[in-house]
């Protein structure tokens, strides 16, 4: 029982960390239908830039996770608006676009590599201690470092979805997304709202960075390894659905935690991916999402 | 580029040319440089020894290289990044073997030495390991070295240790799946029943996982005594940081491979300990005078302490120095076959980790050393 | 000089590998990045039958295709809805479940430490040890294979996946079934990616499940975009571009630091490249013709 319990809090935290990876995935995704598997590149590039400000520049850390804040959102704008923007043409297919984002990605992550090192590298000091301790409750052990994972996905989701209902550009934002033509029609720019998505969608990332950052240590591929889970969970979860988004990273995470209860460690990868995958084959629009 | 030694090289072979008496006359046929080739994991998930492994074989060269070269010979490295993928390897050393020409190569990781083995022993070029410990590398090429004692030697050395110094009697097996990770947690389960424990629990993760935790949880939950982890790379830092995060109620045991920074910061929290094996190998502790002039010049070149890849590469490449330069002063040309032999028939190096032979598949035993960290150091406790 | 004999197997594998992708995505119009598990399927076929019996090279290869085609064609019958980047996503999920599966049968795959020592193709009496002969079997098999592809392409089976992948709709209307025919093109295109992973096997010469990842897609994927989806003959050149840059790569005289990273960051930069400036690929019609889907 207590191992079930410890299972829960491991499964919440990974989801907490997968949840703000597929989040901002979602979000581009379902307002652009690009597939933006630069993604990852950028989160990569956020947890180097708050190891760098904070170990080598010695800045406090809320210094640094700003910094990594300004170059994630300028990184994903400019993304959109450089990248994406000119190879979207009428004519080109979707495979176009996703080698755009996997060729910018490959080059951005070993450009952090060169930049950096390719040596594995720690943001644990920059916390202060404070990733090294944690809560003890009923035997079960409730690392600091997973708490924040959690109440930060939580906050930001909320942060999110307030944006979007509350704010000017958060509805314009929505409006863009349930119907791009009526929204030009009306005098939306799209193109602006597009530029905006991708920086909200990598501002809200840079928790990520933070948080994967932590858990695993920083190299070259944490970004990538993390979307990847993302960017699946997000479609499992339903595109077009934040909400579901969240919801389902949080429970791939406990699911995938549970199932060593079941099932053999060597089959876990498969068990989950092939649990997102029924799901997509039982419900196209994800498990959340809104039928087509 | 290194200008200086070859400089420094040509005069003093010049000098060796005109009568000096200490050793016989380099032949004339002693080639000035000899271009040797590293495939290492300079990126990918290895890059943290790739970096080590190199620069041991640098400060070596440049010594030998300053006192003349080999027997007149200077040696250079010609380092190939083969990403710790052995399709990357294979090719890079085709390139090394039929454009660059090399007889000898330095080489590392398990995977890229099982692919790489077939292609250096058509090619009849000598790999030289000094870092990749599966038990599966012995006898894969008549060409094929390693200066390290493989995995199984360290498993039992450990084994023992923590059977009957520690009192351990029960002990969890975390691991990566793959080839060495699943090698090293069969042999430590076979040596740990043989001396007479019992292993409780047996949990693996995909070998690019970042998360332990679930395993971790389920194998603390059988309660054993210690838990070995065959993981390397950058999960050791994982792996230490999440069983840190549980409470770490065992002893951990380690790889001979967990000489790296990442595992002093992460061994921090583990409050029971954490103990391996490894090559009589101790930054700290050097022991002779040679050991200790080699950490010296490390540590001035480089600004860190030479760890435990960086050592082993730097052995290696003395030993090939003493081959160069006994197959020059017997005027016998350089090639793979030749340095082949002349290894079996030196057969014993003398080393700043003590003497080391080699056996007839290629393999070595040199002394152990059990290490501990404690505080943020690497302590030696045998 | 063995190394560019190397270079020519290499092309040859990633030659093979893309005119699965390219029968898949450019002229099937899918989106699959499943192309790495085939070829796991294939090497490992190859691999867990000749390490045993090296005569038995051909049949080897023969089961792994059928293998790989038995399971693409159930895997597009079961993904017959899911189109468009939604593929890109099951696709994914299938490389990591094969894989596992993989990982997870060591009697047959050795488990996670893979097959070693895999033969070179051959009998009793002669083997293909040196790279030149071994290379010469890798160029049979790549010419044969795309002769293959390129009578399927010419034939009306051909203008069927052409019309299937412009207009589903009217694709129907003419009386063609786009279900069946998207299975078959699967079938077909995963046999083809199962034999590169068969010579694959045979020059590297040891397997792992660590070598079929998604990366290894990427840069099947690479040489098709750089290829363009429009002439087969210029897969080829695409393969040999693709190798061209990353061999290229070693020869730079850059500092260590740099050189680690180099070969992927060109590689990078030829991905964007090539979407940016000629998104229809090195061969392709000055005007893109093809329609966005």
């Amino acid at each position: 029982m207590r191992e079930a319990l410890q299972l829960l809090v491991d499964g919440l935290a990974e989801g907490s960390r997968i949840a703000l990876v597929a989040v901002g995935f979602s979000l581009i995704y379902g307002v652009t239908k690009t597939l933006h598997l630069a993604h990852g590149a950028i989160i990569t590039l956020g947890a180097y830039l708050i190891w760098w400000t904070s170990s080598a520049l010695g800045a406090p850390l809320p210094v640094a996770l700003a910094i990594a804040a300004i170059a994630m959102v300028l990184l994903g704008m400019g993304h959109e608006r450089f990248l994406y923007r000119t190879v979207r043409r009428p004519s080109t297919s979707n495979l176009i676009i996703v080698v755009a984002a996997l060729g910018a990605g490959i080059l951005l992550q070993n450009l952090v590599g060169v930049v950096f090192g390719f040596d594995t590298k720690s943001i644990r000091d920059a916390t202060l201690g404070a990733a090294s301790g944690g809560l003890q409750v009923a035997g079960v052990a409730i690392p600091f470092t997973d708490l924040g994972a959690f109440v930060v996905a939580i906050v930001v989701f909320g942060a999110l979805v307030a944006f979007l209902r509350y704010t000017k550009m958060g509805r314009r934002i929505r409006a863009v997304e349930a119907n791009p033509l009526l929204s030009s029609v009306v005098g939306v720019d799209y193109r602006r709202v597009y530029v905006w998505t991708f920086g909200i969608g990598s501002l809200v990332a840079l928790p990520a960075s933070f948080f994967i950052g932590l858990n695993s240590g920083l190299f070259t591929t944490i970004g990538f390894d993390a979307m990847m889970i993302g960017f699946v969970v997000a479609f499992a979860g339903g595109i077009g659905s934040l909400s579901g988004t969240f919801f389902a990273s949080l429970l791939i995470g406990v699911v995938q935690s549970l199932s060593l209860l079941l099932i053999p460690s060597s089959w876990q990868q498969a068990f989950t991916f092939a649990l997102m995958l029924l799901i997509l084959l039982a419900r196209p629009q994800g498990l959340f999402g809104k039928a087509a | 580029m290194r200008l200086k030694p070859t400089i420094v090289g040509a005069v003093a072979a010049v000098a060796i040319l005109a009568g000096c008496s200490t050793a016989p006359a380099a032949d004339a046929g002693a080639p000035a440089t000899l271009e040797v080739g590293g495939m290492f994991s300079m990126t990918g998930s290895l890059a943290s020894y790739g970096e080590q492994q190199s620069r041991g074989i640098e400060l070596a060269f440049e010594e030998i290289n300053a006192a003349g070269g080999a027997a007149g010979t200077e040696l250079k490295l010609n380092i190939e990044d083969i990403k710790s993928e052995p399709a990357t390897a294979v090719t890079a050393l085709n390139k090394l073997a039929s454009v660059d020409k090399v007889p000898f190569t330095f080489i590392s990781t398990s995977s890229v030495i099982a692919a790489s083995a077939p292609v250096g022993d058509r090619a009849g070029v000598v790999m030289m390991n000094a870092g990749a410990t599966a038990p599966t590398l012995a006898g894969l090429s008549d060409f094929l070295f390693s200066s390290v004692p493989l995995e199984n030697y360290h498993i039992e050395n450990e084994a023992k240790y923590a059977f009957e110094e520690l009192g351990i009697r029960t002990i969890g097996i975390l691991h990566t799946d793959e080839a060495l990770g699943q090698s090293d947690a069969d042999a430590m389960e076979a040596a740990w029943e043989a001396i007479g424990g019992e292993v409780v629990g047996r949990q693996s993760a995909e070998y690019t996982t970042t998360t332990f935790r679930p395993q971790l949880t389920l194998l603390d939950a059988q309660k054993p005594d210690a838990i070995y982890m065959a993981v390397g790379g950058q999960q050791i830092a994982i792996a230490l940081n999440q069983y840190t995060e549980l409470g770490a109620d065992a002893v951990v045991l380690g790889t001979s491979f967990w000489t790296v920074p990442e595992a002093l910061e992460a061994a921090r929290g583990i409050s029971k300990g954490v103990v391996f094996s490894t090559q009589r190998w101790n930054p700290e502790d050097p022991g002779t005078d040679e050991a200790k002039a080699f950490v010296d010049a490390f540590t001035a070149k480089y600004g860190v302490a030479p760890l435990g890849n960086s050592a082993t590469y730097y052995v290696a490449a003395h030993i090939l120095g003493d081959v160069i330069a006994s197959l020059n002063e017997s005027g016998t040309a350089i090639t793979g076959d030749s340095i082949r032999e002349r290894m079996h028939e030196i057969g014993t190096f003398s080393t700043i980790f003590g003497d080391l032979t080699f056996a007839e598949d290629g393999t070595s035993i040199m002394p152990l050393s059990l290490l501990e960290i404690r505080d943020g150091q690497f302590v030696s406790i045998d | 000089m063995d190394y560019f004999v190397g270079l020519v197997i290499l092309a040859s594998i990633y030659t093979i590998g893309a005119l699965s992708l390219n029968i898949l995505q450019g002229h099937g119009g899918v989106f699959s990045v499943a192309t790495a598990a085939f070829m796991g399927i294939g090497a490992y076929a190859t691999g867990a039958v000749t390490v045993e019996y090296p005569a038995l090279f051909l049949p080897a290869m023969a089961i792994g295709a059928v293998l790989s085609a038995l399971l693409g064609y159930g895997f597009a019958q079961l993904t017959l809805r899911v189109n468009g980047d939604y593929m890109v996503v099951a696709s994914f999920a299938l490389v990591v479940i094969v894989g596992q599966t993989i990982l997870n049968l060591p009697a047959i795959t050795g488990g996670g430490m893979g097959i070693p020592g895999i033969p070179r193709p051959g009998t009793d009496d002669v083997q293909l040890n040196d790279n030149l002969p071994f290379a010469i079997f890798c160029v049979a098999i790549t010419a044969l294979v795309y002769l293959a592809c390129h009578f399927i392409l010419k034939s009306p089976f051909g203008d069927a996946l052409r019309t299937l992948r412009e207009d589903p709709i009217a694709a129907s209307a003419l009386g063609r079934y786009p279900r069946r025919f998207r299975a078959a093109v699967f079938a077909g295109s995963s046999a083809i990616a199962a034999i590169s992973g068969s010579v694959y096997a045979h020059y590297i010469s040891y397997i792992s499940p660590a070598d079929f990842t998604v990366k290894l897609t990427i840069t099947i994927l690479t040489v098709v975009v750089v290829a363009g989806t429009n002439r087969l003959w210029a897969i080829p050149l695409g393969a040999a571009v693709v190798i061209g840059l990353t061999e290229g790569a070693r020869y730079l005289p850059l500092p260590d630091q740099i050189a680690a990273g180099a070969d992927q960051i060109l590689f990078g930069a030829l991905l964007v490249a090539f979407a940016l400036l000629r998104p229809q690929g090195l061969i392709g019609p000055k005007k893109d013709t093809r329609s966005a889907k």
